[in-house]
């Protein structure tokens, strides 16, 4: 073992690939790709990709100290050592072309002792600080200059032999000090030139001055933690020095008292700058296998330096800082286990010089470990998907959304199928091929079938829009009905006889599961499941009507050898025990569960009876056949249907239902339909995919206003609604208030024309929104639209022409009227005209949108009805908007009680950013009836604010404004 | 994720962000078309999108006398206003001033004026978010002395004016927060989740233990406000989280009748916060249990620290990012199991080119993993 050795690593700060490894021996070390080096060489790997080779080494012993020159010319790394007798020799360890003369150069003092620290100046390469001990007639800190005051060590030898006493040959010292002290270790400070720190005589830290070497200033400081003194990189003031198990930070300006003393649970073996990093020092312990790194936080009150920005601070940076006392440093502590094994016990480290929070660490062991410290690495996503994070370097990486297509996350997927108006075609079953989804698809489809029964009469009564096999089973005051009991026998297995069960309700829940009653509709469904190459599933549905001839038909046709085996099979069927038993083996074999469905029935069938024999009470265990789950739902709950008498129904449906909504199968809504009873089952649903969008595109399309104002339901709409608003895809989001508010007339196909998004409005009598002239408007592109009137009136607005901006602020108060006269050529696109509003809104007769003939600013027109004008226009005149009071009065509408409202909305839409937000200043407003909805208008300029809105919520979403680019 | 294989690489884009410390903290705003990042330099810089994947640097300016550790959006309809919080003990408002007029090389810069300055910490502000929108405009500061301090503007149109509302102290060092956003105020009252970075040293346990309520040496707290008493008050502390947290985050609620939230401490957590009916809470006086939670999650795949963590829009993707360079993707599965979807690492060969010269682009591997305690990436 090692230990006990002392080790020490050391990059050189010139040759940015080299280090040396100082144990017994001094080894000097490459490090390259392990790619570039596995083939030719032996190598010490020292991270997965990076290797170690030896390129010199040399013995150690009496070696004392050890530091590397930054002497750019140096095609080697030019090593001093100090020596045990207080001699500091310059060497290579590799036999090299040497340009500056300087390998094998040495300096001595005058009394030979330990030396203790050598220490290059970087910034003055040719400067070298030695440290020694004590000499009561010699000082401690030599400094040499390498060029000058030495001797080459031949000559020395020769000088020695020759004679000892030629003084004018012996090497002079650039500087010294300490006469009579100990030095224990120096390092050259990084704030100034020719600036020493060194660690002396167990109590002090001295900074000294060596500008000018006449008066060597000092500036001293005493501490029990004055060894290792470390000077901050990066021209800092900063000073670490450490003691038994505490570090300690310095001010070189203020050396009095440390900035921060820094405890540690054990002593302190290596106190490091970080050099590429300000403010990071780390710090390691004896036998500890983590780097503890502290991060100083200091805050700056020093106002000089933000002069040099004030322009783009602006009045950012006020003085109010100054009045308090700057809050002293503190350190984010942090410790770092190098490398990921859980590692042997450090015992030295160096930075790298250059690369980023690069460093090598030596383990007890000897093994070397090349390892980047990771910086806190933030993350963040953005609403359009995309990701962004911290990389090395100061650098953000950022991955577009591409890569959430392969990861399929559910936020891709609805985002997809709401660009497609997923949810909002007209025809329910529409959306079923936009989801693309086998369990959705059903959904949709389901629900269209139950409209559609609902429609056609088929039923009624349903409290819900959307009825299920639930809702009708139990329509007639709750599970009330009988069903009238019908034994059949089994036409083609006339020694076989079934009960099953009839009634009106029953056939409802048919219809719901798309069976149909009778034979008739029962044949379409087996020859579509036959078509879509389910033979099996129609043979079951065949068999279920008790039509086992063509049950059999059915397999016989069939493409597998194995059914028409499986059909030999039933039409064997018999009571014998031997059959039997061989159908309970073989049923649970077959791969089909429709084959198995179909065998139990057949084998629970009860054998005729004579005829004179009443039908017996016993009732046919059905279960067998239920339990098949992998039959779809609707052929189990339709079996269900047929063959279970009112009781076990009602119970096998109720019992159905809550384990689908407890498991938030969306199969389930077969049974629940879209009642209350969907809700619990739709929120599991949702929890466990995630697809709001679904459930909320369901609820606003099928839910009754009962059921909309469920506080589940809302937290649905307003999530999905926040979803589309981060999106932008106001048209979804317009489309879907409007199905939210009442579903449009039938002819209304809501399609999005590429050019324009309209705003989406409900609720309240006549709103009309116009933008005039200030906007700018791109060429055919639309301006604004607007919501809603009387709910479901749409109308569209699309300017004929366009006018700058810039155009705009030219022309005068007057000219720009006319000219966003010109510019209002509207045109409407389709109105529809939905159900009446209310019980306060009388048939009044509805205005066609080109109600707006005056603005001439873009300004947000609002015309309400009398019964809102008072309160409006007191609340108006208590916020004091100027602007909108005065425009008041100018409205068309002034006669027919009519409050023009002004809201001040977009005044100045001069950028991009500006109309990219100025959208949400006419954000969705779902007031309370009767209640005033304030409404905030914001944007990059002037603070506006306006109330809008009264008794009809008024809902005006999303100027399009921000699809502008330019 | 069977469709996911080895081959399939995806193209990260490297911004150069030219901060002159490290970031701390990257936010987008609600439409994801902006970006804001802090760093120790003590600058913050926004970033705008062009729309085609480019970004473009808009303005960056001195807001602090000391780190800047976090930025955060408010949502667009109060405007263009963000706050940032610093070491320098204050938290500051700033709202962007559209002035697309000024010409030459100072197009392009927008203006950010200081609406705001909250100097009522003493300490280091840690953490600054905006509250839902539906709340009006709030903020919510903490410190490192463990205030939690919410201010509100009740006029949205004066950014200048922010009364402080409430003052929650805590006794314990609070580094990161994060508000409830859920939409459904009927359903959830608002609610705070803060996280604690206090040490877990003996001291530090015996004073919160000696404090009756907080008689749990959690590090994460739950805070919520009572229409009624109109006050903070903590409803829970999370004793599943034992060890110091470094960032919390809930996820966007989305309809969902519980609450998500990601803890990053020694790992990645996600704990499932069900709300108790209140039929069933109030039984005790309202000392009853709020909720129920359950650690549905916890990944040590970051080794022994992580960062940060993330959620995206729908709160089914994680990111969450730790000492092991890298950023982690989790996805939530069906039934809120969670596994690795991906991992980005930054290149572990730093140095072989400074990071100006580093590619433009590069290419990450998504990671296949049929177990997500096997990390290829190890």
């Amino acid at each position: 073992m090692m230990s006990g050795v002392k080790l020490e690593v050391l990059w050189s700060p010139v040759h940015h690939d080299k280090f040396i490894l100082w144990g017994p021996d001094i080894t000097l070390y490459e490090v390259s790709r392990i790619k570039e080096i596995e083939k030719k060489t032996t190598f010490t790997p020292v991270s997965s990709t990076r290797g170690a080779t030896v390129l010199a080494s040399q013995s150690a012993s009496g070696v004392r100290c050890v530091d590397i020159s930054a002497i750019p010319e140096q095609p080697e790394p030019l090593l001093a050592l100090g020596y045990a007798n207080g001699r500091v020799a310059l060497t290579t360890l590799k036999q090299t072309y040497d340009p500056l003369g300087l390998v094998g150069r040495e300096f001595s003092p005058r009394y030979p002792r330990l030396c203790n620290s050598v220490s290059w100046s970087h910034m003055e390469t040719n400067m070298l600080a030695v440290a020694m001990e004590k000499n009561r007639s010699d000082h401690c800190i030599l400094i040499w200059d390498v060029y000058r005051g030495s001797i080459l060590s031949e000559e020395a030898k020769v000088t020695d032999a020759a004679s000892s006493s030629s003084v004018t040959e012996a090497p002079r010292p650039l500087a010294e000090m300490g006469l009579s002290e100990t030095a224990h270790c120096v390092t050259w400070a990084n704030f100034s030139n020719r600036t020493l720190i060194a660690s002396m005589n167990l109590k002090y830290i001295k900074i000294f001055d060596l500008r000018d070497l006449s008066s060597k200033a000092v500036n001293m400081t005493t501490t029990r933690y004055c060894y290792g003194v470390s000077a901050e990189p990066c021209g800092g003031y900063q000073i670490a020095s450490r003691g038994e198990g505490v570090a300690c930070v310095w001010d070189a300006r203020a050396l009095q008292r440390p900035l921060l003393t820094l405890q540690h649970p054990r002593p302190l073996a290596q106190l490091q700058w970080c050099p590429t990093r300000r403010n990071l020092l780390v710090s390691l312990q004896r036998d500890s296998s983590a780097l503890r790194v502290y991060d100083i936080q200091q805050a700056t009150s020093d106002n000089k330096v933000n002069m040099s920005d004030s322009a783009l601070v602006g009045q950012a940076v006020e003085a109010e800082l100054e009045e308090q006392s700057t809050p002293g440093p503190s350190v984010i502590e942090r410790d770092v286990t190098v490398g990921s094994a859980p590692a042997a016990p450090l015992v030295a480290f160096s930075w790298h010089p250059a690369h980023e929070a690069r460093l090598l660490a030596v383990c007890a062991t000897g093994a070397l470990v090349d390892y980047t410290v990771c910086e806190r690495v933030t993350v963040s996503w953005g609403g359009e998907g995309s990701l962004v994070w911290t990389g090395g370097g100061g650098a953000l990486r950022l991955m577009r959304d591409d890569f959430y297509a392969a990861i399929k996350d559910i936020s891709y997927v609805m985002k997809r199928r709401a660009q497609t108006d997923y949810g909002l075609k007209p025809d329910l079953w529409q959306n079923a091929d936009l989801a693309d989804d086998d369990a959705l698809s059903g959904l949709w489809h389901f629900l269209a079938l139950s409209k559609s029964l609902v429609e056609d009469g088929c039923i009624r009564n349903s409290p819900w829009k959307h009825p299920g096999v639930r809702t009708v089973l139990r329509s007639v005051g709750d599970g009330g009905y009988r069903s009238e009991i019908v034994p059949s026998l089994l036409p083609d297995l006339p020694n076989r006889r079934v009960t099953m069960y009839r009634s009106a309700e029953r056939t409802r829940a048919l219809q719901l599961c798309g069976w149909g009653w009778g034979w008739e509709n029962a044949l379409a469904g087996v020859e579509r499941a036959e078509a879509e190459g389910t033979p099996c599933r129609a043979a079951a549905l065949a068999a279920f009507q008790l039509r086992v001839r063509t049950a059999l038909d059915v397999l016989a046709r069939a493409q597998s050898p194995l059914l028409r085996v499986v059909a030999l099979a039933l039409a064997g069927l018999s009571d014998e025990r031997l059959w039997r038993e061989a159908l309970g083996t073989a049923a649970a074999a077959l791969p089909d569960p429709y084959l198995r469905a179909l065998l139990r029935f057949l084998a629970a069938s009860a054998p005729a009876h004579p005829h004179h024999h009443p039908p017996p009470p016993h009732q046919p265990d059905f279960a067998a056949v239920l339990n098949e789950t992998e039959m779809r739902l609707e052929d189990r709950v339709a079996f269900a249907c047929m063959f279970l008498s009112d009781g076990a129904l009602h119970e096998y449906v109720a019992a159905t239902s809550a384990a689908l909504a407890a498991r938030g199968e969306l199969g389930g809504v077969l049974l629940t339909g879209a009642s209350l009873d969907a809700l619990p089952l739709l929120q599991r649903w949702l929890e466990a995919t995630g697809d709001v969008q679904s459930v909320a595109l369901v609820a606003a399309r099928c839910f009754t206003p009962d059921l909309l104002k469920d506080p589940r339901t809302t937290n649905w709409l307003d999530s999905y609604r926040s979803v589309l608003d981060s999106w932008q895809l106001w048209w979804a989001r317009c489309a879907l208030d409007t199905w939210v508010c009442g579903a449009p007339a039938a002819d209304w196909a809501p399609a999005a024309p590429a050019d324009w998004r309209p705003v989406g409005g409900r609720g309240g009598r006549y709103v009309t929104v116009s933008l005039g002239a200030q906007l700018p408007q791109r060429a055919g592109q639309l301006a604004a639209v607007v919501g809603a009137l009387c709910a479901g009136h749409v109308g569209v607005w699309r300017p004929r022409r366009r006018l700058g901006a810039r155009r705009a602020r030219r022309l005068g108060a007057g000219r720009r009227a006319r000219a966003a006269r010109r510019l209002r050529g509207v045109h409407v696109l389709r109105q529809v005209r939905g159900r009446a509003a209310g019980p306060r809104a009388p048939a009044r007769r509805l205005h066609a949108p080109p109600a707006a003939r005056r603005q001439d600013e873009a300004n947000l027109v609002v015309s309400e009805l009398p019964q809102a004008a008072a309160p409006l226009r007191r609340v108006l005149a208590a916020r004091g908007h100027g602007r909108g009071g005065r425009r008041r009065g100018r409205g068309r509408g002034g006669g027919g009680g009519r409050l023009r409202l002004v809201v001040q909305l977009v005044r100045r839409l001069q950028a991009r950013r500006t109309c990219a937000t100025s959208h949400q200043l006419v954000q969705g407003a779902h007031g309370v009836p009767g209640q005033f909805v304030q409404l905030s208008l914001r944007h990059a300029g002037p603070a506006r604010q306006a109330l809008v809105t009264a008794n009809y919520t008024l809902c005006l979403y999303e100027l399009e404004l921000l699809q502008f680019m330019w | 994720m069977g469709e996911l294989t080895a081959t399939n690489l995806f193209e990260s884009q490297t911004i150069l962000a030219d901060h002159k410390d490290l970031i701390h903290d990257v936010a987008y705003d609600f439409y994801g078309e902006r970006m804001a990042t802090c760093s120790s330099d003590q600058y913050v810089k926004v970033w705008d999108s062009d729309g085609n994947g480019g970004w473009r640097l808009t303005a960056s300016w001195k807001a602090h006398h000391g780190s800047v550790w976090k930025v955060t959006w408010a949502h667009p309809e109060f405007g263009q206003v963000i706050a940032t919080c610093s070491f320098d003990r204050t938290a500051a408002i700033w709202e962007e001033v559209g002035d697309t007029a000024a010409s030459g090389s100072e197009k392009g810069l927008r203006t950010w004026l200081k609406r705001s300055n909250l100097v009522d910490s003493r300490t280091s502000v840690t953490d600054v978010k905006f509250g839902p929108k539906h709340l009006g405009l709030l903020l919510v500061t903490c410190s490192a002395d463990g205030i939690i301090r919410i201010y509100e503007a009740p006029d949205v149109m004066n950014l200048a004016q922010w009364t402080l509302q409430h003052e929650i102290p805590t006794k314990v060092s609070i580094s990161c927060l994060s508000w409830n956003p859920s939409l459904s105020r009927v359903v959830h009252p608002p609610m705070l989740a803060v996280g604690s970075d206090e040490p877990n040293t003996t001291n530090a346990a015996a004073s919160v233990q000696g404090d009756k309520t907080t008689a749990c040496n959690g590090k994460v707290f739950i805070y919520e406000y009572s229409e009624s008493s109109r006050r903070w008050t903590r409803t829970d502390c999370l004793s599943s989280v034992q060890e110091p947290v470094n960032d919390i985050a809930f996820a966007p609620n989305l309809g969902r009748s519980f609450h998500l939230l990601a803890v990053a401490t020694k790992d990645v957590r996600i704990i499932k916060i069900e709300p108790i009916a209140e039929s069933a809470a109030s039984g005790n006086n309202g000392a009853a249990v709020r909720f129920k939670c359950e650690v549905v999650a916890a990944f040590e795949e970051h080794y022994s620290c992580v960062w940060r963590v993330c959620w995206n829009l729908t709160g089914t993707l994680l990111a969450s990012s730790g000492d092991d360079c890298a950023v982690r993707l989790w996805k939530m599965q069906y039934l809120n199991q969670w596994k690795c979807v991906a991992v980005f690492k930054n290149e572990p060969v730093p140095g072989d080119s400074p990071p100006q010269s580093r590619p433009h682009t590069t290419y990450i591997r998504m990671a296949t993993m049929a177990n997500p305690s096997h990390m290829p990436f190890h």
